[in-house]
């Protein structure tokens, strides 16, 4: 039986997707057989990020219907031989035209015939958020920097306990070390203070995500980028080996602020 | 009224020392008001008069609003303070023995013996006397809050965006960084303690104030208190 992860967030446009996309070229890389689920129905992106949107036939609620047959509806990645594959949102459809029990029978299903079965999770907390929490054994929750971000990851860490998903890591995503070390933003010491789990990884902000983005080719395949070596360095540890994470800037920006609230002197 | 007298009222020995130093004025209607609530019907009567005469204005007005009692769960609580036990006594027996009502105490009732070490340790004075006791084993995250008639103790942080309502007292071993209220039915005695107050607002009784942010907000754990004094509220370390 494979690994189902669910990638959440609570915070819209922090990453998932982008993560998503990326782990599932990471560890097929590796050679492990991988299928992203795309479960933000109504709002696809996964296909795109991919550069799959001209291959989908056939979507995760025409499986859910009985449209169509689970294997019909996957996309393969041909970059990847036949590691990785997508299983797409519908696109004119809405979450609530997926249920629960549904979800969980095709991830059960995949669970059988790959290794790792990666859910990209939409924002909020409603339906489509229940939907795919509940269909995962573990989450990873992406979180940016900023104080928005934290507090509803902090929410969803709650939601996923509550839900009795115990597996739960951290990705800090878009951290910039020299607003760190200006004490302009909250470094990772800062966030996983508030939302004490187990730091997965923390990815850099890079402008070449954007653009690999725009392209369809994930950042993954770029050697250069500086997002590319944390992603690596998340798929290993989702392998089970030990790399160590480096750190991003030096001050807390908590530190900073409450320099500036006592009138301390900046060192 | 003299001090130290025994007082029978409706049959009832009653000792009434504590009315010795109570000035005679004649009771305002305010000094005793009713309020239908959904739990019941609260009836709170103002410490500054004799009990005796505040019983008789509690009369009057029963007369005036007898369809109130039947049949409802019937309350007492004094303005400021809890009731002492003897005090809270003379109240229920009184009502039970002329109206045949069981009444509760609104505010859990002080013991005798807590009530002069009061003073003495101005840190650590129980308000309340301390009564149920709710324990929450993990941190509560945003969005997340509890609500208890009584004492909670959070085992961990309270987050942004998470709340804790006591109306006793609250205890979070961990830092406080979400909102807490103690003391929220107006018991202004109820403290709240945690390692350590960022910079939230903090409600006790009827006090709103925003925790101190000055020894910096990363986090020294260090035991801090939360109470009012005077006419606000403040925090200090303990020990
Ligand atoms: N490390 C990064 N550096 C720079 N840009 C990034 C980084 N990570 C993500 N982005 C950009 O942020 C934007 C949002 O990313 P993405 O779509 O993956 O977020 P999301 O959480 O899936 O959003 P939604 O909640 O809408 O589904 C994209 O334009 C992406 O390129
Ligand atoms: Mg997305």
């Amino acid at each position: 039986m494979g690994r189902s992860i669910v990638v959440t967030s609570g915070k819209g446009g922090v990453g998932k997707t982008t993560l998503t996309a990326n782990l599932g070229y990471g560890l097929s890389l590796e050679g492990k057989k991988v299928v992203l689920v795309d479960t933000d129905i109504g709002l696809r992106n996964l296909d795109v990020i991919l550069g799959l949107e001209n291959r989908v036939v056939y979507d995760v609620v025409n499986v859910a219907e009985g449209t169509c047959e689970l294997q019909q509806a996957l996309v393969k990645d041909k970059r990847l031989g036949s590691s990785l594959f997508l299983l797409p949102a519908a696109q004119t459809r809405r979450k609530e035209d997926i249920s629960n029990d549904q979800l969980k029978q095709i991830v059960t299903a995949l669970k059988g015939a790959f290794d790792y079965v990666i859910l990209d999770c939409p924002a909020g907390i409603e339906h489509g958020f229940n939907n795919a929490v509940n269909s995962a054994d573990e989450a990873v929750v992406v979180v940016t920097p900023e104080v928005s971000s934290v507090r509803d990851a902090d929410r969803v860490i709650g939601l996923l306990e509550s839900a009795g998903v115990n597996d739960i890591s951290l990705v800090v995503n878009r951290i910039k070390p020299e607003m760190v070390s200006s004490g302009e933003m909250m470094s990772v010491e800062d966030v996983l203070d508030i939302l004490a789990v187990r730091l997965l990884g923390v990815i850099p902000e890079d402008r070449q995500v954007i653009v690999s983005t725009n392209k369809g080719e994930p950042i993954i395949l770029n050697e250069k980028s500086l997002a590319t070596s944390a992603i690596k360095a998340i798929v290993n540890r989702l392998e089970g080996r030990e790399v160590p994470i480096p750190t991003f800037g030096k001050r807390g920006f908590w530190a900073r602020l409450s320099d500036a609230i006592t009138g301390r002197r900046k060192q | 009224m003299c001090g130290g007298a025994d007082v029978t009222c409706f049959g009832q020995r009653v000792d009434v020392e504590y009315m010795a130093t109570m000035p005679r004025k004649a009771i305002p209607d305010d000094a005793v008001t009713i309020k239908g609530t959904i739990d019941g019907v609260n009836v709170i009567v103002d410490e500054k008069y004799d009990l005796v005469r505040l019983f008789s204005k509690l009369e009057q007005k029963i007369k005036s609003a007898k369809s109130f009692f039947s049949g409802n769960q019937i309350m007492v609580s004094l303005k400021e303070r809890a009731f002492t036990k003897d005090e809270f006594d003379y109240f229920r027996s009184s009502l039970k023995l002329k109206y045949g009502v069981d009444v509760a105490p609104l505010i859990p009732v002080q013991s005798e013996e807590e009530k002069p070490k009061i003073e003495e340790d101005k840190l650590f004075k129980t308000g309340p006397q301390l009564c149920n006791t709710k324990v929450i084993s993990h941190t509560l995250r945003a969005g997340q809050s509890v609500e208890y008639e009584g004492d909670i103790v959070v085992a961990g942080d309270v987050n942004p965006g998470a709340e804790v309502v006591a109306t006793g007292n609250v205890f979070v071993m961990g830092a406080v960084r979400g909102r807490v209220c103690a003391g929220c039915k107006g018991n202004r005695e109820s403290y709240i303690i945690a390692m350590d107050f960022e910079p939230v607002q903090l409600r006790i009784a009827d006090k709103v104030a925003v925790s101190p942010s000055a020894q910096g907000l990363k986090r020294e754990l260090r035991t801090q208190k939360a109470f009012i004094e005077g006419d606000s509220i403040v925090v200090v370390s303990v020990r």
